[in-house]
């Protein structure tokens, strides 16, 4: 049996995980809100969430993943 | 990163200062560049621009800056409805009310003012206002809901070869 993350989803997840980030960071004075990283980190969530779900997904039984 | 701009803010000769009513701040625009002010206040104010005071068509405006891509918003303008002036000083009172859900935020406000004459005065400042947003909270519980999606999401499933 084959295991494999959920690409799309997390992707999706990434997005919204670095955009919130990003309101958290502007919204309690950490950044200005002109800051480039309030626009970069919803790209890098997106980014980062795919590449999670595709080479480190969670749970995946290690015998199985030498099953032929 | 996030800091304020260093320095001078305005250029091209021009002056401004305001006093913040309630806490008896004084800022002047030449040598401030961050000011944390009341959400809810008073600012007495009073400004100039380095040209006599003859009947002319000065342009300007203050913008707020955004993230990209929203860019520079407009929050004022002078002259660009071909209104001219013929004053080159002005003071005065005003009263402010700012929105609670923009509690926090740090903007960079700038402003620039076109003389015929070919002054030009630029100038900028970091606000806040004091205190925290209610939507600071409501993004902090998004951030923590998402990544708790994201750990489900990056968890392995079953695929039938």
């Amino acid at each position: 049996m084959k295991y494999r993350g959920r690409i799309g989803l997390a992707a999706f997840c990434g997005f919204f995980v670095g955009l919130f980030v990003g309101f958290d960071l502007v919204l309690f004075g950490a950044i200005q809100l002109d800051n480039i990283t309030v626009s970069v980190l919803p790209i890098i969530g997106l980014f980062g969430g795919a590449a999670l779900a595709m080479w480190a997904p969670l749970g995946r039984k290690r015998t199985d993943s030498t099953t032929p | 990163m996030g800091a304020p701009p260093a320095g001078a803010n305005v250029t091209g000769g021009c002056a401004a200062t305001g006093t913040q009513l309630q806490s008896g701040k004084t800022y002047d625009a030449v040598t401030t560049n961050f000011a944390k002010i009341p959400r809810v206040g008073d600012v007495k104010w009073a400004a100039s621009v380095p040209v006599p005071a003859t009947k002319r068509a000065a342009v300007g405006e203050v913008q707020g800056k955004f993230p990209w891509p929203i860019g520079d918003i407009e929050i004022g303008q002078w002259g660009k409805n071909g209104k001219q002036t013929g004053s080159n000083a002005n003071k005065g009172t005003y009263h402010y009310d700012f929105p609670k859900l923009i509690a926090g935020i740090k903007v960079l406000v700038h402003g620039r003012d076109q003389e015929p004459s070919g002054v030009l005065c630029r100038g900028a400042v970091v606000v806040q206002i004091e205190g925290t947003s209610p939507l600071a909270w409501a993004s902090l519980a998004l951030t923590v809901f998402m990544l708790m999606n994201l750990s489900l999401t990056i968890r392995a499933r079953k695929v039938k070869p």
